[in-house]
């Protein structure tokens, strides 16, 4: 398994690269992802907190990024060629959207490093 | 009664796999997944984490006895939202005096913060947790209530700058044992960060009581509990268990298949089928539109039966059963005949159980406790009892 942090321009392109991973369609006809990986959607994570008074009033505003994230723990993406060599990648048109963090950044994945595991 | 062809009661495991009691060469053995860490009830009543792709056999707690059997919990993908679930860290306190490492958390360790409220206006509030608008969230905490009056809980939308709801939690609560709360809500319109509050509404003070374990999680109900201990909120990946059995495991022919289970809501669709792998030939046990549901399908995946109850489904436990055979297909459940279908060819080529229904869709999610294949359709004296609760 791998973990990588992605960001995106905005909440639609990051929905639009999650529906392209394979999908299929059931005997009743609902569309299912097939894939084992395990996507979390953090939005516009806070970059710096807000502030509020004792009635809960916002008398700072949080500093949000501009960024939508998106958290993805992937499985199964190991690929080998026909002398036998393994490579592992990104899925098609992500590997723009990835960012390479020091830390383990503000989403973790219970108990799996994302320093030790990431691609 | 016949013997199973499978039986799969939760009892032993490994590294990927659970075992099936029969058969007891590992025909019948599930290929289990899940990519991160969890956690369970273990047999001494406490929360423990067991590590990636650990099945986790899960000791239930009722009426505050560990149960001695345990189910085995199967459960989606769900992250905690709360920074540090174990502490205060990070929250601001009003008229509220915390005792970090107080008592005995329902983990075995001392770690559990202790609340003493002193004077009205009470506030304990983490206040900026980014949520999505128009979106079903599930707030969870173990409390061991002291003493006192009117516990509170209040969610506040920030962006919009408005209450979302007080609720009152005194009816999940009791003195000196630990209980989970929970409290489901609707993020409004607009909504993408949030506060959470403790609070007391009381006419005498202090109000006391231990707190341990916040979880917030974008579902309709709470899940097993994802500790947040380094600030970092944490994703619990989603399991899996399927694959076991071959086609010398089941009779195509003829068989009945029995479910012991307690699905983990209400309201969403779930499966645990017999199939060839395919759409073609399947047989599943099912909740669908919030009742209990028995479809057979055959050859081309033509339905050979469909049988819905009319019992609306709960997370209780439930006993479903269903039997196959040329033109004579039965569906009970608690041991109540539900329904029979008299016109339908037997599947083809069994070879697999899944807890879903096919690759990853409608999965079964909830907490296992008997599964059985028989290959042979049991009559109706039988089915009535292997069904009664």
């Amino acid at each position: 398994m791998k973990i990588s942090k992605y960001e995106f321009s905005d909440e639609a392109s990051a929905l639009s690269k999650i529906a392209s991973l394979p999908h299929a369609t059931d005997e009743d006809g609902n569309n299912y992802p097939t894939h084992k990986h395990t996507i979390v959607k953090l939005g516009f994570i806070v970059l710096e907190q807000g502030e509020y008074n004792e009635e809960a009033e916002e008398t700072k505003a949080p500093v949000l990024s501009d960024k939508y994230s998106v958290d993805v723990l992937w499985k199964d993406l190991e690929e080998t060629d026909e002398e036998g060599n393994v490579t592992i990648d990104h899925p098609y048109g992500w590997k723009s959207k990835a960012i390479d963090l020091e830390d383990e950044g503000v989403h973790g994945f219970f108990g799996v490093s994302y320093q030790d595991n990431k691609m | 009664m016949a013997t199973p062809s499978l039986a799969m009661i939760p009892s032993a495991y490994a590294d990927s796999k659970v075992y099936s009691v029969l058969p007891n060469n590992g025909d019948g053995d599930f290929t289990f997944d899940r990519a991160s860490t969890a956690t369970r009830v273990g047999q001494n009543g406490l929360i423990e984490t067991v590590l990636t792709d650990i099945p986790r056999l899960n000791y239930d707690i009722s009426n505050g006895v560990v149960q001695s059997c345990p189910s085995l919990l199967l459960e989606p993908a769900s992250t905690n939202l709360v920074p540090y679930s174990q502490t205060f860290t990070g929250w601001s306190l009003t008229n509220a005096v915390e005792t970090p490492n107080a008592l005995i958390s329902p983990d075995g360790n001392l770690n559990a913060s202790k609340i003493v409220t002193s004077a009205t206006g009470l506030d304990v509030k983490y206040t900026n947790i980014p949520v999505a608008a128009n979106t079903v969230y599930t707030y969870s905490f173990y409390c061991n209530y002291v003493g006192g009056l009117g516990l509170q809980g209040r969610f506040y939308d920030n962006t919009n700058g408005a209450n979302i709801e007080y609720y009152d939690y005194m009816n999940q609560i009791e003195e000196g044992k630990w209980k989970r709360v929970t409290r489901t809500f609707t993020t409004p319109s607009g909504c993408s960060n949030i506060q959470i509050w403790y609070l007391a509404a009381s006419s005498t003070f202090p109000v006391t009581a231990y707190y341990w374990g916040a979880q917030l999680e974008a579902l309709s109900y709470a899940t097993s509990y994802i500790p947040t201990l380094s600030g970092a909120i944490q994703t619990r990946a989603v399991e899996t268990c399927n694959d076991a059995g071959n086609a010398s495991t089941f009779n195509s022919t003829e068989g009945t298949f029995f479910i012991k289970v307690n699905y983990i809501n209400t309201t969403e669709s779930f499966r645990i089928s017999i199939s060839d792998n395919t759409s073609n030939n399947k047989i599943i046990l099912a909740t669908l539109n919030n009742k209990y549901y028995y479809e057979v399908r055959a050859v081309d995946a033509s339905i050979s039966a469909s049988i819905l109850s009319n019992i609306p489904q709960t997370t209780n436990e439930v006993l479903l059963a269903g039997t196959w055979k040329q033109n004579e297909f039965k569906f009970f459940v608690n041991g109540t005949k539900i329904g029979e279908d008299t016109l339908g060819n037997s599947p083809n080529g069994l070879d697999t159980v899944r807890f879903n229904n096919l690759s990853t869709n409608q999965p079964f999610y909830g907490r296992a406790r008997d599964i059985r294949v028989y290959n042979e359709a049991l009559s109706d004296a039988q089915l009535t009892v292997l069904t009664t609760l």
